[in-house]
């Protein structure tokens, strides 16, 4: 056996260096090291005095903001007032806790007597205006807003006398401050509101106040033995102790384990140990000793001192402990000398052990979480066994079948990860980086070789990454502008009393097809509102913006103009511009007339005059403001982007055919929809894809696409897509007997046959030209 | 300060010559994160019960009245039933060690009782009703319900809590309405509270949202900010001097100072946007959270106030250059690799104490606490969530940690210069 | 050009590294130091480059002191190391640019410059590569190319061709040759005897922290009165060196 000499050669290494082991330690690390564990002291304090910061903040409020109080509750607040004041007496000042020592030890942070508790009375309509209750709640003190409706003791009235089945509703709102304050308003409306409920009973002469038709009880099920008391020193055993000897042998085999060989293969000193005539497995094996020994001390020692401490101490559970210990240290050394082995240097090799170390001590962690829920078989098995092992063990009991058998699991998973980390020394190919293994593959896909599978799924996993990118791009882009546009617009209608009840009627909206239709009916009254058109347009240029800027790598100003002409919009030549764009309006308002005029022709709709007055004229011209960025958004999204996106991976066809199906998918969404009108859209957009191809630019289909809206919904007044606009020149209206296959009922123009005609005339139009085009630049 | 930006510059286009590099610092951490956040109450769970589906409620007969308040409402499918008969039950309960096992693999037991014999429950309610209209006010009703769960387990508890909340109580407020008779008329509520209230909703939901999200939240962005640190530290400063790369800056014209500054800032300006992301993870992962049991350690509807919001924004960069000092001041003073490394990992390991004890505290932090450095950006952070945010402790946190960054930064720049 | 005066340096308390170096380098020189490992070289060089402050004695560089005028000194010299690792995922260009702008060389000299040193070594067919692709002979390539970036009329070079082949040390050579043409002054530090003899005029031999001897090859030869320069050196370590 000379080989065992190299073995211990090794292994006294390992105890001979002076300085390998014992890292230094830097100022910095100690004072942080000094900073836990005063705050885990901190930490601990608190449980002790838990009350005790309260009392550093006792800054909330106990006033009640009631809106449109009726007669009746003014009444019961008079009532009640002089019990209040006697219980805010009882309870002592307010302000001053500590001259109130006595409340101290029960003290609850959320007072929830109403003593200290002042009325404020306000009217309003607008019910649901949380902005001004939030600004009357902070200038008066209170936390809470109460709303009535205006006709609160009428309506009760009604119900009782039985005209009626609605019972009216109150309002709740509170501050949001503090995170206390919503335990308070439930409290409120349990304990005040049903006292008050009480007394209007009790006025129109209910005399129950109360029922109790049923109880419900808990009832806690005893699974666990009687005998075995889960005291807090036992705990602790169970949990701490185990918890610290892990990390206490992680941290050892971390600093140990990865400086072995990764150290020395940084240092170069790793080679001359492997040219040695020593078999590998002893170089393994020789490390894989040292890193135990090494480690096991300090576990051993805090385990003595733990056992000891428990006062249950006997040798044959700390034999256990130790077993337990032994084991668990093989495991994790073999972990750390498989992980010295893969890397190359210390740094790496710590950083690739962090994660395990992470799993472990969370494995840890969730022992801790259910000790005394674990089922038996997890005293079987690697790592958890040694944690309950090791806890039972310090509480006296040791299972001996779960120690043999864990133990015996353990170790074949570390013969497992060591024989892998023995045939890793025979190959050290794979001890190189990993840097290799790219750059061999790259040259063999540069070669023409066959195509590896890591290189096919790489390229098909980029494909769809690719596809998804570009479908849900235009989709989270619009969503998140348009969803901040909503916002104020949503507060400032929350805000106005005329619409107070048209969201009280939102909480009678169940199926899918109420939420679409109300939707709608929201987004029509929000395009009559100059706050949500500005928004809007904004909205729009901010889209505008970001699909320019996306169009380069990384987000810079410079380059504007090349950015732009990569997403359809050349900056060169105002002229050229111009005349696109001029050219692209008339087209529009050309191609919309001609529906219209069939529509009108074949006797579907009318004419009833002009529409437009001058109080609406400002909305109007923001309304048409706002088509402008709106149309180019669309087709920067649709077009402009897509297409050429599309084309450069694969064929231009494709290009066309995706940005036509998303774009009627994007608008099929809207309500009214028939599959005639997915059809259209798709025509359309394959047309404006053609005008795209044609003028190299998409000028002239965004100035088509902004006319087609404005034309449609400001001048003829019909529905764009399903949205209804509001102000029109024209106001059109549909016969009665119209048929909903040609004008696309609700859906608007887009859904009937009469824009599949304008669209087809179109479309063999633009062909042709691109024919010609095409044919010319050819010869 | 234009060499700053231009060592700045570098470090940054270094960063994203990779891919890899950009996705491991960018949304790796982000991602594992996310996992680890969703599959650890699975892991809880499993843990306490052996299985990872969701153990359905035993309803031990159950009255007409209830299945049909299960099938109308969707808050009540949040949980699955398993109904059974008196019989069924009483078969399961002979073998009392299989019936233990069940209970403690998670399993309520709803058992319908109407003390009496020969009535179920609904008509011991009934008949209560009646009796009530007819105008007997002692009346008493026998019926009753009984929610058995793990006595040994929290997690048990809890659900048990939540099943009665969220499904029991409601369904007893309508009974008077279902079987009430001439008495629901007269006897049910007078006028209904917040039953459609958007904003308070809202603000209910961020309630609980919040302060589970308090004990979650700063520990993940925490040990998030330094591993970034960490590892950005390591491979800027300590690696770069190994190479010897590092001297071939400092022997440039320019200030080793500007060097430092412009490195610092690339640090700062990458992890704190890493953070930002993981953060938008979190509130996204919130959001997207529709099953909320009581294990889900984010729950639906976090939510900050602009105010709060930028509190704990302005934190992250402060505490992230706090962080690098306290990096890079281990970096300066130690040699060898090996023992920069070990000590820089340490704190992780705190901070993952920190997170843990953060996680089980449930108490405010103590005056001390805003004192510690590191630590008192987790007590800002949690407190904001909480919005138990107070002006001074935010103005002494951010200071206090500002300047010791600045004191340690100075320090370790000094004798570095010494050398 | 570069003085030395009476340089003391020690790391720890009880031993002193460099005890009392004096030399001097002038314009258009090569001065080289030669000794053997752990005699005290780099340390020297490293001072000499300003990256370490001497415990005593004064170094003054173009009649600069490091104390005063460090970012002049800077200006003025570069200084290469066989130990420097470019960053692997960097490029020779994107470096380049890097420590022009760091040097605040003009963008019209450094059209002329990267030319130049570019053409000088080859460096040009991979001037887009990423680092970790190149050999090593490159890489030291590059990095004298950085180094020199800003023209310095001081040069320092801790074992310049070390690790190189010969055809890579021999253009290493020709450059320095060049370069004292052009009137820099250049330290150089060394442990192979034919680079020593070939390329300076002036040589120190260090052993354990003290100039045992100085003088160009021949002086040395000659003092020692050994058949040729490599037993020379034998000699004066020989008699110089305490165990």
């Amino acid at each position: 056996m000379e080989s065992t000499r190299g073995l211990k050669a090794i292994i006294g290494n390992f105890f001979r260096k002076k300085g390998q082991m014992g890292a230094q330690a830097s100022s910095a690390t100690f004072l942080v090291t000094v900073g836990f564990v005063i705050a885990v002291a901190c930490a601990a304090a608190s449980w002790v005095i838990w009350w005790f910061p309260y009392h550093l903040f006792s800054d909330e409020v106990y006033n009640v903001v009631v809106v449109n109080a009726p007669d009746s509750f003014i009444q019961f607040n008079e009532e009640t007032q002089e019990y209040r004041d006697q219980e805010a007496r009882a309870y002592g000042d307010r302000y001053n806790y500590f001259a109130n020592w006595g409340h101290m030890t029960y003290f609850e942070y959320s007072y929830d007597g109403y003593g200290w508790t002042e009325f404020i009375y306000k009217e309003s309509d607008a019910l649901y205006d949380f902005v001004t209750f939030g600004e009357w709640m902070r200038d008066n003190d209170a936390y809470l807003t109460v709303v009535f409706p205006a006709d609160f003791d009428e309506q009760i009235k009604a119900r009782q006398e039985g005209l009626t089945e609605d019972k009216p509703e109150v309002l709740t709102y509170y501050r949001t401050n503090s995170l206390e304050y919503s335990d308070m308003k439930n409290e409120f409306i349990d304990e005040y509101l049903a006292y008050y409920q009480g007394s209007i009973r009790a006025d129109y002469g209910i005399a129950v106040t109360t029922v109790s038709d049923s109880h419900i009880v808990h009832d806690p099920i005893p699974t666990a033995d009687e005998n075995d008391d889960f005291n807090i020193g036992a705990n602790l055993n169970r949990t701490f102790v185990p918890i610290l000897l892990f990390i206490v042998l992680l941290y050892a085999s971390m600093s140990t384990g990865t400086n072995v060989i990764a150290g020395q293969k940084e240092r170069g000193t790793f080679t001359g140990i492997l040219l040695t005539p020593m078999p590998r497995q002893h170089i393994a094996l020789g490390y894989l000793i040292g890193v135990v020994l090494k480690a096991i001390i300090p576990a051993a020692v805090i385990a003595l001192i733990a056992s000891l401490l428990s006062f249950r101490f006997n040798i044959l559970s700390f034999l256990a402990i130790l077993v337990y210990l032994l084991v668990l240290e093989i495991f994790i050394a073999s972990i750390t000398i498989l992980i010295s082995v893969i890397n190359d240097t210390v740094v790496s090799a710590q950083t690739a052990f962090l994660p395990v170390f992470l799993i472990l001590v969370s494995v840890c962690v969730t022992c801790i979480q259910s000790v005394s829920e674990r089922a038996d078989f997890y005293m079987y098995i690697p790592v958890h066994g040694q944690f309950y092992g090791i806890g039972d063990a310090l509480n006296g009991s040791v299972d001996f079948a779960g120690l043999i058998v864990s133990s015996i699991l353990t170790l074949t998973l570390t013969a497992v990860i060591m024989i892998i980390t023995v045939k890793l020394l025979y190959h050290e190919r794979y001890t190189v980086s990993i840097d290799t293994v790219t750059e061999k593959e790259i040259k063999e896909s540069q070669s023409g070789g066959k195509p590896s599978f890591l290189t096919r799924l790489n390229k098909a996993t980029d494909n769809f990454s690719f596809v998804i990118t570009e479908i849900f791009y235009p989709l989270v882009v619009l969503s998140f502008y348009q969803f901040l546009a909503m916002i104020p617009v949503v507060v400032s209608y929350m805000r106005k009393a005329e619409y107070s009840s048209f969201i009280r009627d939102l909480a009678n909206v169940g199926s899918v097809n109420d939420i679409i239709n109300k939707t709608f009916e929201i987004i029509s009254i929000f395009f009559k509102d100059p706050l949500y058109l500005t928004l809007m347009t904004v909205g729009y240029i901010a889209i505008i913006l970001t699909y320019i800027f996306h169009a380069g790598r990384v987000w810079k100003i410079k380059g504007f103009r090349k950015k732009a002409a990569a997403v359809g919009y050349p900056l060169s030549g105002a002229k050229h511009i111009a005349k696109h764009y001029f050219l692209g309006l008339i087209i529009g308002f050309a191609m919309l007339s001609a529906t219209v005029g069939i529509m009108y022709l074949t006797g579907q709709i009318s004419f009833a005059g002009f529409n437009l007055n001058t109080a609406s004229l400002g909305v109007f011209a923001l309304n048409l403001l706002m088509w402008v960025p709106q149309g180019a958004s669309e087709e920067i999204m649709f077009r402009g982007y897509m297409i050429p996106a599309f084309s450069r991976r694969y064929k231009k066809a494709i290009g066309v055919a995706v940005s036509a199906i998303l774009f009627s998918a994007f608008h099929s969404l809207n309500s009214g929809y028939t599959p005639l009108a997915s059809f259209n859209l798709v025509l359309i957009a394959v047309l404006f894809a053609l005008i795209y191809l044609l003028t190299d630019d998409i000028w002239m289909t965004s100035a088509i696409h902004t006319a087609w809206n404005l034309t449609q919904g400001n001048i003829y007044g019909l529905q764009v897509s399903g949205n209804n606009a509001a102000n029109s020149v024209i106001k059109t209206f549909y016969y009665k007997n119209s048929a909903p296959i040609i004008t696309g009922g609700d859906f608007g123009p887009e859904g009937g046959l009469a824009v599949t005609a304008v669209t087809v005339v179109c479309l063999v139009i633009v062909a042709l030209l691109l024919w010609r085009k095409h044919k010319k630049s050819k010869t | 300060m234009r060499k700053i930006a231009t060592v700045f510059k570098w470090e940054i286009n270094k960063l994203f010559s990779s891919w890899k590099r950009t996705v491991t610092l960018f949304l790796l951490p982000a991602i594992l994160l996310m996992l680890a956040l969703n599959i650890f109450p699975l892991l809880i769970n499993y843990m306490s019960t052996g299985s990872i589906n969701k153990r359905p409620v035993t309803v031990v007969a159950a009255p007409a009245s209830f299945r049909r308040y299960v099938e109308e409402n969707v808050d009540a499918r949040v949980f699955d039933y398993d109904f059974i008969t008196y019989k069924e039950f009483n078969e399961m309960t002979d073998d009392k060690d299989s019936f233990r096992k069940q209970i403690r693999k998670g399993t309520l037991v709803c058992y319908f009782a109407s003390g009496d014999a020969f009535k179920d429950f609904d008509e011991v309610v009934t008949a209560y009703y009646e009796e009530v209209s007819s105008g007997n006010r002692a009346a008493v009703s026998e019926a009753t319900i009984y929610v058995g769960f793990d006595e040994n387990s929290i997690t048990s508890e809890a659900r048990a809590e939540q099943f009665i909340e969220g499904v029991l109580d409601n369904y007893q407020d309508s009974l008077i309405d279902t079987l009430g008779g001439d008495y629901s008329v007269v006897g049910s509520s007078l006028f209904e509270t917040d039953s459609f209230n958007p904003v308070t909703d809202f603000e209910d939901y961020r309630t609980v949202a919040n302060t589970a999200a308090a004990r979650v939240v700063p520990g993940v962005l925490l040990i998030m900010m330094y591993y970034c640190v960490y590892s950005l530290v390591s491979d800027m400063f300590a690696s770069e001097r190994d190479r010897g790369f590092m001297a071939k800056l400092l022997m440039t014209p320019v200030k080793p100072k500007h060097i430092y500054a412009g490195k610092i800032l690339a640090i700062n300006v990458i992890v704190t946007a890493s953070t930002y992301v993981t953060m938008l993870l979190l509130f996204f992962s919130s959001w997207i959270n529709r099953s909320n049991d009581a294990m889900s350690l984010l729950p639906f509807g976090m939510m900050l106030t602009p105010a709060e919001l930028l509190i704990v924004l302005f934190s992250i960069p402060i505490t992230v250059l706090l962080m690098t000092a306290v990096c890079i001041s281990t970096v300066f003073q130690l040699e060898r690799m090996q023992d920069i490394t070990v000590n820089l990992q340490l704190p992780l390991v705190f901070f993952l104490g920190d997170f843990f004890l953060q996680m089980v505290r449930g108490t405010r932090p103590v005056t001390m606490e805003y004192f510690i450095p590191l630590h008192n950006t987790l007590a800002l952070i949690a407190e904001t969530f909480m919005a138990q945010n107070k002006a001074w402790h935010v103005i002494v946190i951010y200071l206090f940690n500002l300047g010791l960054a600045l004191l340690v930064l100075r320090n370790a720049f000094r004798k570095e210069e010494l050398k | 050009m570069i003085r030395v005066m009476d340089v003391h340096k020690s790391y720890t308390k009880e031993k002193e590294t460099i005890k009392g170096v004096s030399f001097e380098v002038k314009k258009g020189e090569i001065f080289g130091l030669l000794g053997p490992n752990g005699a005290g070289k780099t340390t020297l060089m490293q001072m000499i480059a300003t990256l370490m402050k001497p415990t005593s004695g004064i170094i003054v560089i173009d009649g600069l002191t490091a104390d005063k005028d460090l970012l002049e000194i800077h200006k003025r010299i570069g200084f290469l190391t066989n130990e420097i690792k470019l960053d692997p995922m960097s490029t020779p260009n994107r470096l380049f640019d890097f420590f022009a702008e760091l040097y605040d060389i003009p963008k019209e000299q450094l059209y002329q410059r990267r030319k130049e040193s570019f053409e000088r070594f080859g460096i040009g067919p991979f001037a887009d590569k990423r680092i970790n692709e190149l050999s090593t002979g490159m890489k030291q390539k590059i990095s004298i190319a950085i180094s020199l970036i800003h023209n310095p009329p001081i040069i320092i070079f801790d074992e310049p061709t070390n690790g190189l082949d010969i055809l890579t040390s021999k253009q290493v050579t020709d450059y320095l040759m060049d370069l004292k043409e052009q009137g820099h002054a250049i330290i150089l530090s060394t442990h192979i005897f034919s680079v020593a003899e070939a390329l300076c005029d002036e040589i120190a031999i260090l052993v354990d922290g003290r100039i045992a001897a100085q003088g160009s090859v021949k002086e040395l030869v000659d003092q020692t009165g050994a058949e040729n320069f490599e037993k020379a050196f034998f000699k004066i370590y020989v008699d110089n060196h305490v165990e």
